[in-house]
């Protein structure tokens, strides 16, 4: 299941668009006419009236960002801390010296519970549900070089997560992005490269149907730029 | 309308001072601050529902929501942070109940052979709201609140709450589904990703 999209030429013809600047192309599309003065008092007026109505409902106020944001996980919480400490308990049960074959089957889960075995930041770690799996509770891979072939890419991957990870190399800009925005159930490892000379990120994890994937992304701006099976185990 | 016996604030307030004023009853206060806030939370609603009367009632609902909960506004952020928030909700939340609403059948109409600059603009609305219809919900808002009100990542970051990494990647994606869903026709700068989900 490789997605490989080619990164896209630069056109000499058209400067580059500045991703942290508005674009004021997209500006102008998008601009709205203001309110004719009667339907804004209208809309004004209606809304101090609602005021003397009586006190705001707090369900009607709806400022927490409860769809685009993480508040619905702040409601899953409990139920993900349960579950997620259901799966540390077992692995410390299973985990024991003399049970390599479970360890070793365990190699590529989520950091927060091969990091379980005992050690005492594993339950809060393994409290996070998968869709808030911060930048910090990824493994860095470190710079993993020219990663322009996903053949490249799947090596590189493999040889990082042999090595004893570095706590301090980072695991790059794009690595706080959810899951869910690159089509994947987890991420357990993060870290950087170039590809076609272009500075990207590169993100592992696994997607719905349990297979590893590493995703490729544009460090400037975060955009997906191809997505590479790798082997499991 | 009558107003509060303690109006305290003057027109030329900033927000806080009049959100203070507005928070401890002054009514006055409010109504320049709602008025002060309108267009901008119109434009939101207008973008993310797409239909002019559907982002009315979106607007409405915004500003009851701002005027019945100004007292919760804690001056902890900015309030146009909190304005934003409660705007982009307030949209996305009719969003929701126009899709569960059954909807007549609209008929558009024929393009003419020649077109005016006029026409040409009013083509341009229709092709803006048909094309951000089919950018993903949580991209369209991103692109608006950075590019429509023009906001910086921070900012929407603390509007959506979400990290710094995901508003960037959101935009741009956002920006590209868009140029996408116009045919490229509108938008120079982006060469869309064939891989966005």
């Amino acid at each position: 299941m490789t997605d490989e999209t080619p990164i896209p030429p630069s056109d000499p013809g058209t400067p580059p668009p500045d991703d942290d600047a508005r674009d004021e192309q997209i500006a102008g599309l998008l601009a709205v006419e203001p309110l004719d003065d009667l339907t804004r008092r209208r809309l004004v007026t209606t809304a101090v009236s609602a005021v003397d109505a009586g006190p705001a409902d707090p369900d009607e106020l709806h400022d927490e960002p409860d769809r685009l944001g993480r508040s619905r996980f702040a409601v899953l919480l409990p139920v993900a801390a349960a579950i997620a400490i259901g799966i540390v308990v077992g692995a410390l049960v299973v985990t024991r010296p003399d049970d390599t074959t479970t360890t070793a089957a365990r190699k590529d889960t989520d950091t927060s519970v091969a990091a379980g075995a005992g050690s005492a930041p594993a339950p809060q770690a393994a409290v996070n549900p998968p869709a808030l799996n911060e930048s910090s509770s990824l493994r860095s891979l470190g710079d993993l070089g020219d990663i322009s072939d996903p053949e490249t890419l799947s090596q590189a991957v493999g040889a990082a997560q042999l090595k004893d990870a570095a706590a301090a190399t980072p695991t790059g800009v794009c690595a706080d992005i959810p899951p869910s925005d690159l089509g994947l159930v987890t991420t357990s490892a993060a870290g950087t490269g170039t590809a076609a000379g272009v500075a990207v990120n590169v993100i592992v994890g696994t997607d719905a149907t349990g297979e590893r994937i590493a995703v490729v992304l544009r460090s400037e701006d975060c955009l997906i730029i191809r997505k590479d099976l790798l082997p499991s185990g | 309308m009558s107003s509060d016996s303690h109006d305290a604030a003057p027109a030329g307030a900033d927000d806080a001072a009049l959100a203070t004023a507005a928070a401890a009853g002054d009514r006055r206060a409010l109504e320049l601050l709602l008025d002060r806030h309108a267009d901008r939370v119109h434009a939101i609603c207008r973008r993310v529902v797409g239909h002019p009367e559907d982002a009315l009632d979106a607007t409405q609902e915004a500003l009851i929501a701002i005027a019945r909960g100004i007292n919760r506004f804690d001056g902890r952020s900015a309030f146009t942070t909190w304005l934003y928030r409660v705007a982009t909700n307030a949209a996305l939340d009719e969003l929701r109940r126009k899709a569960r609403r059954p909807r007549p059948v609209e008929t558009l109409p024929e393009p003419t052979a020649s077109t005016s600059p006029l026409d040409e603009r009013v083509g341009a609305r229709l092709d803006v709201d048909a094309a951000l219809a089919t950018v993903p919900e949580e991209f369209r808002v991103a692109v608006i609140l950075r590019d429509l009100c023009d906001l910086d990542y921070a900012e929407i970051a603390e509007v959506l709450d979400l990290p710094a990494g995901t508003v960037r990647s959101r935009i741009s994606r956002g920006r590209a589904a868009l140029a996408a869903a116009l045919g490229n026709h509108e938008l120079t700068s982006y060469r869309p990703s064939e891989s966005d989900d």
